[in-house]
């Protein structure tokens, strides 16, 4: 898998869902620095390539990351990331259909960038996802630029 | 333990039931002390009485003796006078003749015969010179009479002694007065007699004639006879009485219990008292009373140790055993009896209701644990229950909506990538999938929200209530521009509730009340409160389209709707979350409404809550 180049990790299991979001960043012309991870497991070995240095979190400038997941919850994924010395500048936006108190607040505990509920309709999905792109990829800095 | 110390009685406190023991021990020994005494001064009573009755008596003997003394005299005298010694007055016989006499009769201080002209030929006890008795009043009396005389008490010249000299006139067979007899009747004799007759030690004798004069005195008649004392506080009352009884004190000082009373000589009236000491009199029953009163005070004093010391065995230490056991039981010892055997009696009731009571506390407090045991089981059962509803509801947020999100994402998709395809139908179908989506977002949200509530901890704060009426007012005009809203709010008691819910509740009521006011040109809205004495009520009234009231219940109910949607939009959740939040709050909520007249929604928080800790927040 070829993720040099890609600076948005999606981590996300609703295919659908991911294509929205893949179509929300296509209008911003972002869409080819996009990678998707389709469960915590897949995340974490994308974020963690076993006996390689470098790889996709060179060139990472923000992962949007799902809180329910299979196999790994986004919690634990959040949870390495921040806990890792070599990730823990990457920004991590949860984007999340659960608007709960808990969720919201066990997120930023763990170390959580920002936290951003779904929105239902497509429209404000659609406008979400692309404030979102703008804001990560266009007008924040991180670290390894 | 609740046993304050300043109950616990001490041995010897008021309190106690030990010397409340030995109190009605010694209230029952009162009445006898009363009837000792009683009886004490009925005795002396008695005593008084008997005394001046003996004194009567003793004086009325006196009497007698003295007229029996004076008729011997009178016998003897004329007995001598028919004797030839005296006829033919011979001394020497006559002498040999008196000292006979007067050996016989020791009542005679002597025994004398004189001439007319008062030379004594003859005496006895003998005289050494020879006696004139010319010039007694006595001689010159029974000269003048010639009958017997008796004269004034004197020292006798022929004894020396103080006697009562009686006089008796010796006549020849012609009647001629040839010679006097005369002998002194001893006036100490005649008292030591008389008090030999039984009255008591110190006790005295007095007679006197009508004047005052003092005819005997014993003790001490030398010092008192013959004199005038008609002053003398016991002579006065015995002449202006004659008889009867006195207490009297004599010079001496001793208190004396006089009878007295009068008695006649031939010619002359005569008053005698006898005088007993009190003392004496009293002597006896003073014994008995100190006797009784030392008898009385041994059995007190028995008694009262057998109170305190039974008292301790039969009272005391049952009830200081109760005591303990109580306090073990109170101090949660359940299992801890008094135990039989049981005393018979009131003590031994108590202690076996006292067992019986700490079976039933103990067997209460069995089912109480049980009880307890078995909500506890309940409640985690309800708080497992709780946690199943919470991860449902978190699905269903999680769940529902994803999907929903992809068929509005991708029916929006298919019309922006092949609008151009469809016909008009065809976009209509995809415009009602969008709308409907919408309406569905909103029941799962609206959904969620309610099943949060249920959940939410409950934070209550003082509230001001007119201020966050003002904030939800305020935000719903700014929402509706173009709406010709007047909304009112009265001044509103505070209220101590979640303020985040509360907040809900009123922008419910406020929202509810501007969507049905829309057909209204002049939208009219109150917001009213009151402060009940146990729960404050605070009211939304505006002037929409009103209910009927018949459908009242039901506007508290999920997804319950009166107007047909298309007419006023909405979930049918509002008031739903209104009813869940007051409830949370231990208040109510009603309605009442007519149709095209407007309705009136109310709720009310329990007051005590918030006067309680605004009354806190106001000291603070």
């Amino acid at each position: 898998m070829n993720l040099n180049g890609a600076n948005i990790l999606l981590v996300e299991d609703n295919p659908q869902d991911a294509e929205l979001v893949i179509r929300a960043l296509k209008k911003q012309n972002l869409a080819d620095q996009v990678h998707v991870a389709r469960d915590g497991a897949e995340a974490l070995e994308m974020i963690f390539p076993p006996g390689e240095s470098g790889g996709l979190r060179e060139n990472l400038k923000v992962i949007l990351l799902d809180l329910k997941l299979p196999k790994i919850s986004g919690f634990e994924v959040l949870e390495k990331i921040k806990n890792e010395a070599r990730t823990r500048a990457i920004p991590v936006v949860v984007l999340t259909s659960s608007p709960e108190e808990n969720d919201i607040k066990e997120s930023y505990r763990l170390g959580a960038n920002s936290y951003v509920v779904k929105p239902v309709e497509y429209d404000n999905f659609i406008a979400a996802v692309a404030q979102l792109g703008s804001y990560w990829l266009l007008l924040n800095r991180t670290g390894s630029e | 333990m609740n046993s304050s110390p300043d109950l616990e009685p001490s041995r010897f406190s008021l309190g106690g039931l030990r010397v409340r023991a030995i109190f009605l021990v010694l209230l029952a020994i009162i009445p006898l002390l009363g009837l000792t005494l009683y009886s004490y001064l009925e005795q002396r009573a008695l005593a008084i009485a008997e005394a001046q009755r003996d004194a009567i008596l003793v004086v009325k003997f006196v009497t007698k003796l003295q007229q029996t003394l004076l008729q011997d005299t009178n016998q003897l005298f004329q007995t001598l006078t028919q004797l030839p010694q005296v006829l033919h007055q011979d001394p020497e016989g006559c002498k040999l003749l008196f000292a006979r006499v007067i050996e016989n009769h020791e009542n005679y201080t002597a025994l004398i015969a004189a001439h007319t002209d008062g030379k004594v030929f003859a005496s006895a006890p003998g005289a050494s010179e020879s006696i004139d008795v010319s010039d007694r009043p006595w001689f010159k009396s029974v000269i003048q009479s010639r009958d017997m005389v008796i004269g004034e008490p004197q020292v006798g010249r022929v004894s020396g002694r103080f006697s009562l000299p009686i006089a008796f006139p010796v006549q020849n067979p012609s009647g001629q007065l040839t010679a006097v007899l005369a002998t002194g009747l001893d006036l100490e004799w005649l008292g030591k007699f008389i008090l030999q007759t039984g009255l008591p030690d110190q006790s005295t004798l007095l007679m006197t004639d009508s004047n005052g004069k003092v005819m005997f005195k014993y003790p001490n008649p030398e010092k008192y006879v013959g004199k005038q004392m008609p002053e003398s506080p016991i002579i006065k009352t015995m002449i202006s009485r004659k008889e009867g009884v006195m207490e009297g004190t004599c010079a001496g000082g001793v208190s004396r219990l006089y009878g007295f009373t009068r008695f006649s000589s031939p010619n002359q009236e005569f008053y005698a008292a006898v005088g007993i000491p009190k003392e004496v009199a009293f002597a006896g029953i003073d014994r008995a009373l100190k006797r009784n009163l030392l008898y009385l005070g041994l059995v007190a004093l028995l008694v009262v140790t057998a109170a305190w010391f039974g008292g301790g065995l039969f009272i005391v230490r049952p009830i200081k055993k109760l005591q303990r056991v109580t306090q073990q039981l109170t101090a949660g010892d359940l299992g801890v009896r008094t135990g039989p055997p049981y005393r018979s009696g009131e003590m031994g009731l108590l202690a076996r209701d006292f067992d019986q009571m700490a079976d039933a506390i103990q067997e209460r407090d069995t089912r109480l644990k049980q009880a307890a045991g078995e909500l506890n089981r309940r409640l985690l059962e309800l708080n497992a229950a709780y946690k199943e509803l919470e991860s449902f509801s978190y699905t269903v947020a999680h769940d529902l909506r994803a999907p929903l999100r992809g068929i509005g994402g991708f029916s929006r998709i298919l019309l922006e990538d092949s609008g151009d395809k469809l016909d008009a139908e065809g976009i209509r179908c995809l415009n009602i999938i969008q709308s409907e989506i919408k309406k569905m977002g909103n029941l799962i949200d609206d959904l969620l929200a309610f099943s949060r509530l249920g959940r939410r901890e409950i934070r209550p704060v003082d509230l001001n209530m007119a201020d966050l009426a003002g904030t939800v007012s305020a935000g719903l005009q700014e929402s509706a521009p173009d709406r010709n809203l007047q909304i009112q709010i009265q001044p509103l008691p505070p209220a101590r509730g979640d303020r985040e819910l509360i907040r809900q509740v009123l922008e419910n009521l406020l929202g509810n009340a501007l969507k049905f006011t829309a057909p209204k040109e002049v939208a009219i809205i109150e917001v009213t409160g009151e402060a009940k004495a146990e729960e404050t009520v605070y009211c939304v009234k505006d002037n929409g389209v009103g209910f009927e009231m018949e459908y009242a219940p039901k506007l508290f109910e999920v997804f319950q709707r009166l107007h047909p949607e298309s007419e006023f939009p909405g979930t049918g959740m509002g008031l739903a979350i209104v009813q869940r939040i007051v409830q949370r709050h231990r208040g109510r909520v009603w309605g009442e409404g007519k149709v095209g007249e407007g309705a009136k929604f109310c709720f009310s928080l329990p007051r005590e809550e918030a006067e309680g800790k605004v009354s806190v927040g106001e000291q603070a």
